[in-house]
């Protein structure tokens, strides 16, 4: 569905070539800095520089106009880190997801909408919580409310940057286990983790980037249990485990 | 330093009941505990730098003094040499308008240390070009250890690391607290390391407390609650460390 042939980003992205599909699950791991998140703004049409041939069901969107770009953003959908910051203080999340909606060309829910409460069941967010801010949600919920948003979109693909960090562990694990069930149903998936131990059992291929450029890519088993680059290697060393 | 029966209430809500700890200097300390349990406003309590609106009670015990936790004055007087604070988001803490030389020489003179930066610097490993960089050209691990030399250019007697590592990649993570631990370690500071990262901390961090919901749930030697979680918290905690 999407297809990437050397991704470049001025220096901070160069020569990526990746495959993300209806599905599928792809990891992306490597140190701060590494280009990790470029590479998520950038197949969202975030990076303005972007450079090489990024396909979207077979047609080029590199070059192409904007509204090219609009049928992207209604298939591929980014969850951003922060939660907090990501989504806008005054809109309640009733009204976050009607904008998400809105700005993938999809038609309305009404209040009572049973798609509506369908998608809250999807991501286990209590429906009293729709009508909060963000700012009175809890970590954990606020995240659900993101990934809730990016869901209402309807999307084929969904990014998911650095979504577990601000969370306390057993929270933390919560998301991953809701974004392994949204995989199952068909979604797919590439997720920028800096914990590794997430990511077995969600993705199944993992693409390592040190200082911009790819380093390592190949199943996450092998890849974790027989690195063989050097940043690839330091990260696995460097994971805690008890 | 001892802390003993720490509280804080904000408009009636009761965020922090009876949290007692000590350490010694040299010891490191890890207090644990989900998010929004109480680890940080327990580091501001200490600072005395709790909300305006809070009512703190509880006294610290610091060295043969009794310093009421509600004396924010009091406590004012022990940040830098006594009470050092390595924060979260290191990079928001620093000021952006000047480099992190400047930094450096303005908190040594506040706090009557020896001013020379570029030793400051080299204790957290990084070379003498740092000096001369603002906030904004450091990566988050280098904004990290910059927030640590600065805590460590006062010479305090107690860090108090609030989440240092949380946003950082594993490697940087594995640096930093590999820094923090023997930097104390070889100054004899006492260190209090809050944390929501058991496997990081177990490796660090002989003792912990466990809080929740601002109540002290655990106490004791790492190696014991991980063998045997007294309660259902720490057996969460534990049960998602050894996950994946």
């Amino acid at each position: 569905m999407l297809v990437g042939r050397g991704l470049t980003v001025g220096a901070r992205l160069c020569g990526v070539d990746l495959e993300l599909g209806s599905g599928a699950g792809l990891g992306v791991i490597g140190r701060s800095g590494s280009g990790k998140s470029t590479l998520a703004r950038a197949l969202v049409g975030l990076e303005p520089e972007l450079a090489g041939s990024l396909k979207l069901s077979g047609r080029e969107l590199i070059g192409a106009p904007r509204s090219a770009w609009a049928e992207l953003r209604a298939r591929v959908q980014l969850v951003w880190q922060d939660a907090a910051t990501a989504m806008d203080p005054h809109l309640t999340v009733r009204r976050s997801i009607a904008e998400a909606r809105l700005l993938a060309g999809r038609d309305r829910f009404t209040r009572d909408d049973p798609r509506l409460a369908a998608l809250l069941q999807r991501v286990a967010l209590e429906p009293e919580l729709l009508d909060r801010l963000p700012g009175a949600l809890s970590g954990g919920q606020r995240q659900r409310a993101a990934i809730a948003r990016a869901l209402a979109a309807e999307p084929e693909l969904l990014i998911v940057d650095e979504v577990t960090s601000a969370l306390d562990r057993p929270v933390a694990w919560t998301i991953v286990d809701l974004l392994r069930s949204l995989r199952a149903t068909g979604i797919g998936l590439m997720m920028i983790s800096h914990d590794l131990s997430f990511l077995p059992g969600t993705v199944d291929r993992v693409l390592v980037l040190a200082d911009g450029r790819p380093v390592e890519v190949g199943p996450v088993a092998t890849v974790l249990a027989e690195p063989q680059a050097a940043a690839t290697r330091a990260l696995v060393d460097a994971a805690p485990r008890l | 330093m001892r802390v003993d029966d720490l509280g804080c209430t904000i408009d009636g809500r009761t965020l922090l009941d009876a949290v007692s700890f000590s350490i010694c200097a040299g010891e490191a300390l890890a207090v644990l505990g989900p998010s929004g349990a109480g680890k940080s406003l327990v580091l501001r309590c200490l600072l005395g730098l709790a909300p305006a609106q809070a009512k703190v009670t509880g006294t610290l015990f610091w060295d043969e003094r009794r310093v009421p936790l509600a004396d924010r004055r009091a406590l004012a007087g022990l940040r830098g040499r006594g009470l050092a604070l390595v924060p979260q988001a290191a990079a928001a803490s620093l000021d952006p308008m000047r480099t992190v030389g400047a930094q450096l020489r303005e908190l040594c003179a506040l706090h009557a240390t020896d001013s020379r930066p570029h030793e400051r610097l080299a204790e957290v490993g990084l070379s003498q070009e740092f000096a001369e960089r603002y906030p904004h050209a450091l990566s988050g691990g280098q904004a990290q250890r910059v927030a640590l030399a600065l805590a460590l250019a006062c010479r305090p007697a107690v860090l108090l690391a609030d989440e240092p590592m949380a946003s950082l990649d594993c490697v940087s993570q594995a640096e930093l607290v590999e820094l923090l631990v023997s930097r104390c370690a070889a100054e004899q500071i006492a260190l209090v390391l809050v944390s929501h990262d058991l496997a990081r901390v177990a490796r660090c961090c002989p003792r912990a407390i466990v809080l929740d919901r601002g109540r002290v749930v655990a106490s004791g030697a790492l190696a014991e609650l991980l063998a045997a979680p007294p309660e259902a918290i720490t057996a969460a905690m534990v049960a998602a460390a050894r996950r994946g």
